[in-house]
């Protein structure tokens, strides 16, 4: 009689050739780790989509840059394009910090004050550029500081400043349990002050990048420094767009640049350059510096890693840089604001 | 390289083929079996420094990974003309291939997850509570799975079927 082990030990032979190897799944690993790192991401796919906001890639046919046509400039068209269009503030409990520049839209991380507890986003969007459609219904309400305002499903619009719309989201509690309440969801729109935003930093310095590439991305997260940067032909102008990106993660000739706080995974010690165009490397105080461009040469990715220097404790966010200290002069986008 | 990442690549080095082995009989199809292997091994590479046990946590993730390929919406479509177990046996005259056949052509025939608990039970010597645990299912729910699946298998292979753990449901 045969033995059901036996048996399924033969159902298993003659395998065919394996399609990956081991270097195949630590790639894998690291493309996963990477995802997660960038928890931000997830978080803000979740706010973004109740806000209505299209993670869609700024792409235009401009290739350069040039000033939005605005009727009425608001507040936040002053200054240059890495200083934040707006302050940090406390309002109903909770802490409002902008902490990501982006093309077209500013965004603050709101927090339970006190804790590290993320409850939700504001997103300011420069002057002409409209949010999403959103989902739900749109329903007007009392004007915000003699503004209109209206909300579309549980998230707030309002017009922070004449041509120039914010929204501010909760986050969830499960699938459906809305973290912020409406009223104070209307306090903390209340409580926003456009303009006299700080200058965005970075913790690294960048010594060269591919000819006509721009800084687009600075996100300063509570794990780290994130940029991105794109080649000048795939960016269009602000005015012109419906759904600002995100992130330019999905651009194909985008380079990221991160130095992210220890996350208890293996990093090597030396400038380490390999699969999905991709080089890593263990900087101060534990921190890793990674930089990618999964759709540019490796030689290239290569070379701006080996050009990049990190700020020596990226733990001491004092120390940061602007990008105007941080990047070549070619880098910088101007004529935005 | 670290110590940690050169650990983690001597345990797929080690494991890979025979994970893949597992996620086969359990989907039924050669490369939706490396993509699962592909899925839990690079879920187990983020969290290797906070898992005790990688064999079980490797095994566990792969299985459900596997079971998860044969829900996907071509699965059905698609798996006539891959490398999908073969709806008939074709005997060659030699008894190994010939076992090897039958037993592919009996585990289509049992649902995934009846074939998961069968896998983990008979080839990874599981016992009910440990495969109740890996399928996040009631332990009763393995027992019931492995009568039924041992009793499917026997119609194929008529009385030359012996399941040595048998007596533990």
């Amino acid at each position: 009689m045969k033995q059901l082990s036996d048996l399924l030990w033969e159902a298993k032979a003659d395998a065919p050739p394996m399609r990956y190897d081991v270097d195949d799944v630590v790639a894998a690993g690291r493309r996963r780790r990477y995802r997660r790192t960038a928890t931000w991401a997830v978080a803000v796919a979740v706010v973004v989509a109740t806000a209505g906001v299209a993670l869609v890639v700024p792409r235009g046919p401009a290739a350069v840059p040039t000033p939005p046509v605005a009727t009425s400039p608001a507040p936040s068209a002053v200054g240059s394009f890495y200083d934040y269009s707006f302050r940090g503030f406390s309002a109903a409990g909770y802490q409002v910090t902008p902490d990501r520049l982006l093309f077209g839209v500013n965004m603050a991380e709101i927090y339970t004050a006190g804790s590290h507890d993320l409850a939700g986003f504001i997103l300011a969007y420069q002057p002409g550029v409209e949010p999403g459609k959103g989902e739900g219904p749109i329903t007007d309400t009392e004007p915000i500081n003699g503004h209109r305002a209206y909300w579309v499903g549980s998230v707030l619009h309002w017009e922070y400043a004449d041509g120039a719309l914010a929204v501010v989201a909760s986050g969830h509690r499960g699938a459906t349990d809305e973290i912020i309440s409406r009223a104070d969801l209307r306090s903390l729109a209340t409580a926003f002050v456009p303009g006299g935003g700080p200058s965005s930093r970075v913790a690294m310095r960048v010594g060269y990048l591919p000819a006509k590439y721009r800084l687009v991305t600075v996100w300063e997260p509570s794990s780290g420094s994130w940029v991105e940067l794109v080649p000048e032909s795939d960016i269009g102008t602000p005015s012109g767009l419906q759904t600002p990106a995100m992130s330019a993660v999905n651009v194909p000739g985008v380079i990221t640049i991160t130095v992210m706080r220890p996350d208890g995974l293996p990093h090597p010690k030396k400038l380490t350059c390999g699969g999905r165009n991709r080089c890593e490397v263990v900087v101060g105080g534990g921190y890793h510096l990674t930089v990618q461009g999964p759709r540019v040469a490796m030689a290239e990715i290569e070379k701006v890693a080996k050009a990049v220097t990190t700020v020596a404790d990226p733990g001491n966010r004092d120390t940061w840089l602007t990008p105007g200290e941080a990047f070549p002069t070619s880098a910088l986008l101007t004529g935005i604001k | 390289m670290s110590d940690r990442e050169a650990d983690f690549r001597t345990f797929v080095a080690a494991r890979m083929e025979p994970l893949r082995g597992l996620a086969f009989l359990t989907c039924g199809d050669w490369q939706a079996a490396e993509d699962a292997v592909m899925s839990a091994l690079s879920k187990l590479y983020v969290k290797w420094n906070g898992i005790d046990n990688h064999d079980a946590y490797a095994r566990t993730a792969v299985v459900r990974a596997a079971i998860d390929e044969t829900r996907r919406p071509w699965w059905r479509r698609e798996r006539a003309h891959s490398h999908a177990m073969p709806d008939r046996t074709v005997p060659d005259g030699t008894h190994d291939v010939d076992d090897r056949l039958r037993m592919r052509e009996a585990l289509s025939h049992l649902p995934a997850r009846q074939r998961a608990v069968i896998v983990l039970r008979f080839l990874e010597g599981l016992s009910v509570q440990e495969t109740a645990m890996a399928l996040k299912c009631p332990e009763g729910t393995v027992k019931v799975y492995t009568s039924r699946g041992l009793d499917t298998l026997r119609q194929m292979f008529g009385t030359e079927l012996e399941a040595r753990h048998e007596a533990a449901f």
